[in-house]
């Protein structure tokens, strides 16, 4: 059993070697002299899809962006962070949803990833925590301006400032003390075309050569996962003293191969025809040919970029130069045993490594890689992502909820790490009904001798800070520990407040979107970066008022009190007497009619007189 | 429903009592000040606001109709900057819709509105009256960025193209709150006092659009809709692909008209607006002109739908001045042959009384009862205020009756 | 009337007791009417008071916090000042240009002889007041002086002549010595020559300021008519010019539709040509300056070079130059912050596409004046720049070859800025001239901005007027008025800087944040706000009082009787 998981786990570490390596690379930003531009792809087939993973990063100096000289560093972007003296930036656009059990582990080991929506944290400097916040804000809306989205909703309410969740990746001077994290996100929204425009064009070669050509928004939308990811950080140039900016923007995506080779025209898909099927022969019914149970589609089917991703890939980018620590422009890790083929009129330089084979595309040629069908891959499985997580809301009713989030550590290994949660001001959690049970996920022979750790053992630390309505969000995180081969259950309860009627969305019956959960995976040595899994974002449920008749409510609430007003005036200021003590004519009747009859005399008068 | 209205309810007898006091004191200032210049001033530059009102996917084709139109006026020439594009609700990335990061206005799909280009400034929930208030007027938040401000001078023509569902003098903003015909005709008043533009061109897609010009009255100001009090707006057709109506009919005879244009060619506006059949829009397109001074035999429709920037040629300092005329004689040939054409009954204000009389005439026939005229009297009443009016006449008799048989 | 019948109802069920008596009797007795029994006086006191509180809290509390609560904030402002502003009666700008007479070489006695008939003279040729030349001798001179004259007697000079100096504010003038005007002499031909260069160097801002005040609201008609071709020059100048902003972004971009060039030395090129400009504008306003490369910058749909065999060059139609900037693909955004952005664009077309010109207005133009740039009003210019493709193999762009663009766009820097052309000559004459104009607009525009305001906040009383668009009107009246007497005074640096603060501060007030908002609320709603509980609240307030008063009135006249 445990050799067999740890054989298990040594698959794991193998193919995900050269992620390892790019991420020393790209996250460590002190590291060898960077070339202003660089772009690179990485590919590599999964069940039924293939993970791509773009990456562009281009490097500016200091000097450069005082004079404000831009070559190839976006003038736009740029521009806004001096404005708004940001030192460090992350922007994330993610839609779909990691499949853990049929994919693995996370690519980049979920650092250039967000929750579902729009994500982003930066260090703003600022002499104090109020200038850096107006900053902040002054960020927020330019880069909404810039990227075609609701940013500037990323308001005192969504914002909060994590202390142990993220780390800066950037190259840090001493001097400066007084930089600010804030952290924000937007779980509603909508992540499309226009938000990959401005992407695309802070591109030097944008999409017309090199990798970017690739790139398609209606493919990417199409995605069962995608994430575009904008890391701007402090960077020393070249091991100097010279300082500068570095850039990496990054899509990583996950295209269901079958959905992707549609044609482009007419994407629903069609029955096939009786004989273009493939029947399994084992089935005794089949043999008659009126009646047909479909074989399995091979989880690696044979297909070429050009099919999956409709446009042909226009060679390298030229403005990359060769000075430059990844000479490759394009990996490739196929799964166990599946071969590829090239096919370019140009020349193109390779480099083997373990488990990958990189290619070093030539300019002004098209290049396209063709994935062999892989039949035999029963044996295949995915890399063990290091945490599992999933979170769901549970308890009914309108008022009350709880929130339980399930989090598996499937490894041989205790995990330390970071649970951030931010609520909206009107999910008000109960902190003392938080309770964590750690069950182990063992089989029966080893369950007896586990014992489960008490809430002190899991809970090492733990940062709450209450929201405020309408001006804060309440903002959660937890230090944990998980022994080996456990499942953590976090849960506690939440009362969810009533908003005023200006407060709700148009959409309002639609629910409202609470942001995932951040986890931040400790890295067991310290020169390991951590890891990040996230946790889908939830749909609450908030009582809404019927919003099509404010008038009948306002008609109806003022009768209710001119009612109770006047009987209790009348009461004040009427006076009791007996029914028999009226005078003539008690009842409205005959009052009127002695009206009218005392008109009639009065009238009759007159004429008597005249 | 009207939710915004609840900030600001009140302030009515204040608001009597204010009236009462400038009408004393302002009035001559405000006759004698009515802003005269802005013919002097040169047409500069274009702009246009393209706003989408409503949400849902059963809405699709109101956001087609939006992204048409914009596609439409980047084909003829307005840059993206001087574009402010509002969609309520994402179309294209919607999980409805079997077309990923594609919107289309025909049922041949030959056309994806939502190409690699499209630079959206006010989407989801952003697109409210108020934000859209702001635009117009200029009154914007801190920080909000240049793109999504409307930066036009004097010498400006705007268009404005809204559509959604609407309804006699409002139309619905994400189906919670609306824009009256008031506000719309306060906000161009504001544009007007600062000279915000030369010339605007609002263009109403919606049910009984016509009613969303009543209040107007700044000069310069041309607007046409797509249908007449008491009419509806209909789609156009339905994409049994899609699911739901791709397009209006109003927007898309309006496309079909310019499709057959490029950035140089020069239609006048009135071919566009007789261009327009009430037998195939299924409703009368109504167009406003006593607000316009000029002719609309001599406008090109790229004075509103499109922009050439105006080049001047120099390679030294300022001997070379002379500026490039856009060919002004061919803009009228063509308007002038395109007048000519056909005289299709298209409505121009004075005779939209006359029809709203008439159906007032054969509802009073249908409904004998004393009450329902009484109701249509209130409908033709121009000011409001007699609501109010009616509202106290009712209490006073009820008060003295009541006076009168207590005694 | 004694008081025990007061509680006759209890006494019905005495009378009921025996049961020999007629029930008939009690009945008819039951049901026989009678009047009420008087009210003890203290009940009726209660009962006004209890009304009286009542209408006293309603009229005293309930309605004013009514009030209170359901009006909009406005600040009152200064109407009648602001409608002052606008209509031009406020201020009437005079341009008071002092002009110091040197004449170190001259002596004292005639050099003033001089001074007094060239002033004279200077009067005579000046038509329009507001703008007028002032001679002073040297020992005024102040940082007011727009111009010195100098004078040079030389001998060799038959006639005298007058040199602008390029990059000095100083007229140079060599005459004669015998030329002097003589202590008795009434008119001096020196003397009218000096006025004649000084009216002629002020000829075309005095113009322009007359035509600025003429087309500005409560303007006296100018003194004399000016020439078409004059008021077109303004109007072109007027299109052309960006609208004035404390800050400019100069934004120099380099485009090529291919991978290369992709390396500029713009630094050096900017250095060496841009700066010296834009330090001698910076007293018009401040210059930020950023450059970009765009490689892969193709052409939008609409634009499509032709090949001519003949020159062997390839050629953009004009009609195309409007459609030459690919805005939809080409990343030329603002720049971020206050003040407009001012692009320049350096082409360099594809080798394969390598001469690319613009096909001249007039056809006869032969190859070797081919157009290469143009301006595009209120936005900025363009240039294509055809290099050798010895100079494309290299990849990178010289800093020589940087300058011929460089030095069109400075010069469309200036169209852009609205700078006068005359004097031709001089540029610190012409940026003054500039200033002054610049003065004289922004005061006009900050003054019908007050009136705009003013006429918005009344026409719509709904609309809410905060506090700090009121401070701001304040402000910018108290500027205005500080640069009107700069003016007068002729201190022009400080009047611009006035004027500026004045516009913006107009500007602040009138796109106040909080003046927006759903002004219009409709009647019919307020009914149906109102109405259901003022109505019930207020009936049986009003009929109850309206009883007690007729009582009072009654027991009042019963007082009276007795």
């Amino acid at each position: 059993m445990r050799c067999g998981s740890g054989s298990r786990l040594g698959a794991t570490m193998l193919p995900s070697v050269a992620l390892f390596l790019t991420l020393f690379s790209s996250l460590l930003g002190l590291t060898t002299a960077r070339s202003p531009y660089s772009e690179h792809l990485h590919l590599q087939p999964l069940p039924h899809s293939l993970l791509a993973q773009f990456e562009f990063s281009s490097t500016a100096s200091d000097t450069s962006l005082e004079e404000q000289n831009f070559r190839f560093f976006p003038r736009s972007l740029s521009q806004i962070l001096h404005h708004a003296h940001t030192k460090e930036l992350h922007l994330r656009f993610t839609s779909g949803r990691w499949d853990e059990e049929s994919w693995g582990r996370r690519p980049r080991n979920g650092a250039r990833e967000g929750g579902t929506g729009i994500e982003m944290w930066a260090w703003v400097d600022g002499e104090t925590e109020s200038v850096a916040y107006t900053r902040w804000l002054a960020l927020v809306n330019s880069l909404s301006g810039l990227f075609c989205a609701s940013l500037n909703y990323i308001d005192s309410t969504r914002t909060t400032m994590p202390i142990a969740a993220f780390e800066p990746e950037g190259y840090s001077v001493n001097g400066t003390h007084n930089l600010h994290l804030f952290h924000g996100t937007l779980p509603r929204e909508v992540v499309c075309t226009e938000n990959l425009t401005p992407f695309m064009k802070m591109l030097p070669c944008k999409g017309k050569a090199g990798v970017s050509s690739l790139l398609d928004g209606h493919k990417i939308f199409d995605a069962a996962w995608q994430s575009m990811a904008i890391d701007v950080r402090p960077v020393q140039l070249g091991g100097s003293s010279a300082r500068g900016l570095q850039m990496e923007q990054s899509i990583d995506m996950v295209l269901d191969i079958e959905r992707s080779m549609r044609p482009k025209d007419d994407p629903i898909p069609r029955p096939y025809p009786q004989d273009q099927m493939l029947c399994d022969k084992d089935k005794w019914y089949n043999q008659y040919g009126d009646s047909c149970y479909p074989v399995e589609q091979p989880p690696f089917p044979d297909f070429t970029l050009e099919q999956v991703f409709g446009r042909k890939l226009k060679g390298t980018c030229p403005l990359i130069d060769d000075a430059n620590d990844k000479p490759t422009s394009i990996c490739v890790a196929p799964a166990g045993g599946q071969t590829v083929e090239i096919k370019s009129a140009g020349a193109y330089k390779e480099t083997k490594s373990s488990g990958q084979r990189c290619f070093r595309m030539p300019i002004d040629a098209d290049f396209d890689v063709e994935f062999m069908e892989l039949i035999t891959a029963a044996d295949y499985s995915p890399p063990l992502p290091k945490l599992r997580v999933e979170r769901t809301i549970s308890g009914y009713g309108q008022q009350r909820g709880g929130l339980k989030s399930v989090i598996v550590n499937p490894l041989d290994e205790p995990v330390d790490f970071v649970y951030l949660e931010t609520l909206p001001w009107f999910m008000k959690p109960f902190i003392h009904t938080l309770q964590t049970t750690v069950s182990s996920s063992l089989s029966q022979g080893e369950v007896q001798t586990f014992r489960a750790p008490t809430r002190e053992e899991v809970i090492n630390d733990m940062h709450y800070q209450p929201g405020i309505d309408r001006q804060r969000a309440a903002h959660l995180e937890l230090k944990l520990r998980m022994p080996p081969q456990t499942k953590l259950t976090l849960t506690y309860d939440f009362e969810k407040s009533v908003l005023r009627y200006t407060e709700y969305p148009p959409d309002a019956n639609r629910g409202f979107d609470v942001a995932p959960a951040v986890i931040r995976i400790l890295p067991s040595k310290p020169d390991e970066p951590s890891s990040y899994v996230r946790s889908t974002s939830l749909l609450i449920y908030a009582a809404s008022p019927d919003f099509s008749m404010p008038y009948n409510v306002i008609i109806l609430t003022s009768t209710v009190i001119a009612l109770g007003f006047g009987s209790v005036f009348n009461l004040l200021v009427r006076r009791l007497v007996g029914a028999h003590e009226t005078g003539p004519g008690g009842g409205i009747k005959e009052r009127i009619r002695g009206r009218i009859a005392a008109i009639r005399a009065k009238l009759g008068a007159k004429k008597k007189t005249q | 429903m009207k939710r915004m209205r609840f900030k600001m309810c009140g302030s009515f007898w204040s608001r009597v009592v204010v009236v009462l006091l400038f009408l004393l004191l302002g009035i001559s200032n405000c006759v004698a000040q009515a802003s005269s210049s802005s013919e002097a001033t040169m047409h500069t530059n274009n702009w246009a606001v393209l706003v989408c009102t409503s949400r849902f996917w059963f809405n699709y084709r109101h956001m087609a109709n939006t992204l048409s139109l914009y596609r439409t006026v980047k084909r003829l020439g307005i840059p993206d900057e001087r574009i402010i594009l509002m969609l309520a609700d994402d179309m294209a990335c919607n999980a409805r819709n079997k077309y990923p990061a594609q919107v289309f206005n025909n049922e041949n799909h030959k056309l994806n509105l939502y190409g690699d280009n499209v630079e959206v400034d006010y989407r989801g929930y952003e697109v409210t009256v108020e934000n859209f208030l702001r635009v117009l007027s200029g009154r914007h938040e801190n920080g909000v960025p240049r793109s999504k401000r409307l930066l036009s001078d004097e010498g400006s023509h705007i268009l404005l193209y809204m559509t959604g569902h609407g309804g006699d003098e409002f139309l619905k903003f994400q189906d919670s709150e609306e824009l009256q015909s008031h506000d719309l005709a306060d906000a161009v008043k504001q544009m007007k006092e600062k000279r915000r533009f030369k010339e605007l061109l609002i263009m109403v897609d919606t049910c009984q659009a016509a009613t969303l010009f009543s209040q107007l009255q700044s000069p310069g100001v041309l607007a046409i809709g797509s249908s007449m009090k008491g009419e509806n707006s209909y789609s156009h057709h339905l994409d049994s692909d899609v699911g739901v109506s791709v397009v209006d009919r109003f927007t898309f005879y309006t496309l079909g008209f310019f499709e057959r244009l490029n950035m140089y060619n020069n239609a006048s506006l009135i071919s566009l607006f007789s261009s327009y059949n009430p037998s195939m829009l299924m409703s009368t397109a109504y167009y406003r002109t006593d607000l316009y001074q000029r002719h609309l035999e001599e406008v090109p429709v790229t004075n509103f739908f499109g922009s050439v920037m105006e080049t001047i040629h120099t390679d030294s300092a300022y001997n070379v001045l002379s500026k490039k005329e856009s060919g002004g004689a061919e803009i009228r040939k063509s308007a002038d042959k395109l007048v000519h054409d056909n005289k299709r009954s298209l409505l121009n204000s004075n005779e939209l009384d006359q029809i709203i009389k008439l159906n007032a005439m054969d509802q009073q026939g249908a409904s004998k009862c004393k009450w329902s005229t009484f109701l249509q009297e209130m409908e033709k009443v121009k000011d409001v205020d007699a609501f109010v009016n009616y509202g106290l006449v009712l209490i006073v008799p009820l008060l003295t009756a009541s006076i009168w048989l207590t005694r | 009337m004694s008081p025990d019948r007061g509680d006759s109802p209890s006494a019905g069920p005495k009378g009921f007791g025996p049961a020999h008596i007629d029930s008939k009797k009690i009945v008819e007795a039951v049901k026989a009417t009678r009047d009420p029994p008087p009210e003890s006086q203290e009940s009726i006191d209660s009962r006004r008071w209890i009304v009286l509180s009542f209408l006293l809290i309603v009229s005293l509390l309930g309605l004013p916090l009514w009030w209170k609560t359901t009006t909009v904030y406005r600040s009152d402002l200064p109407y009648q000042s602001m409608y002052h502003w606008d209509a031009g009666n406020a201020c009437d700008p005079v341009f008071p240009l002092q002009v110091v007479l040197e004449s170190p070489h001259v002596p004292v006695d005639q050099s003033q002889k001089l001074l007094n008939l060239a002033q004279r003279a200077l009067d005579e040729l000046n038509a329009f007041s507001a703008h007028h030349l002032r001679l002073v001798d040297s020992t005024q001179k102040s940082e007011n002086t727009v111009l010195t004259v100098q004078l040079l007697p030389t001998d060799a000079a038959a006639s005298p002549t007058a040199v602008l100096q390029p990059h000095a504010t100083s007229l140079d003038i060599a005459f004669a010595p015998s030329l002097l005007p003589s202590s008795s002499a009434t008119s001096s031909s020196l003397a009218s020559f000096i006025a004649d260069e000084l009216h002629n160097t002020f000829l075309h801002e005095q113009a322009t300021i007359a035509h600025m005040i003429a087309s500005s609201p409560g303007s006296h008609p100018s003194s004399k008519p000016l020439s078409p071709e004059f008021l077109a020059l303004l109007e072109d100048r007027k299109t052309r010019a960006m609208k004035y902003s404390p800050t400019y972004h100069l934004t120099f971009t380099l485009l090529t539709p291919t991978a290369s060039p992709a390396n500029w030395e713009i630094e050096a090129a900017v250095h060496s040509i841009i700066n010296p400009l834009v330090r001698a504008l910076s007293s018009v306003s401040t210059f930020t300056i950023d450059t970009q490369v765009q490689p892969y910058a193709i052409f939008s749909s609409s634009v499509h070079p032709v090949h001519n065999e003949a020159q062997s060059a390839w050629f953009l139609d004009q009609a195309e130059l409007g459609a030459f900037i690919n805005a939809a693909e080409w990343p030329l955004s603002p720049s971020i912050g206050e003040g407009n952005t001012i692009n320049f664009l350096l082409y360099v077309p594809a080798p394969e596409q390598t001469p690319l010109y613009i096909v001249p207005s007039d056809a006869t133009a032969d190859a070797s004046s081919q157009l290469h740039s143009w301006l595009l009003p209120q936005w900025g210019s363009a240039y294509i720049l055809n290099l050798p493709p010895s100079a494309l193999s290299t990849g990178t762009i010289s800093a020589k070859d940087l300058e011929a663009p460089l030095l069109s766009f400075s010069t469309h820097l200036l169209a852009l800025l609205g700078l006068p052309e005359e004097p031709h000559k001089s540029l610190p004459l012409r940026l003054a001239s500039l200033r002054r104009t610049l003065t004289l607009s922004l005061l006009h525009s900050s003054a019908s901005t007050l009136g705009a305001l003013a006429r918005l906040t009344q026409s719509l009383p709904s609309i809410s007027i905060p506090k700090p668009a009121a401070a701001s009107v304040a402000h910018t009246l108290s500027s205005l008025d500080q640069a009107c007497a700069a003016l007068k005074i002729g201190d022009f640096k400080e009047a611009l800087v006035k004027a500026r603060e004045a516009d913006i501060e107009a500007e602040r007030a009138f796109f106040d944040k909080s003046m927006v908002g759903q002004v219009y609320f409709p009647d019919e709603h307020k009914v149906a706000v109102y109405l259901p509980l003022l109505g019930p609240v207020a009936v049986p307030l009003i009929l109850a009082f309206v009883k007690e008063a007729k009582a009072g009135v009654a027991c009042l006249k019963a007082l009276k009787g007795v």
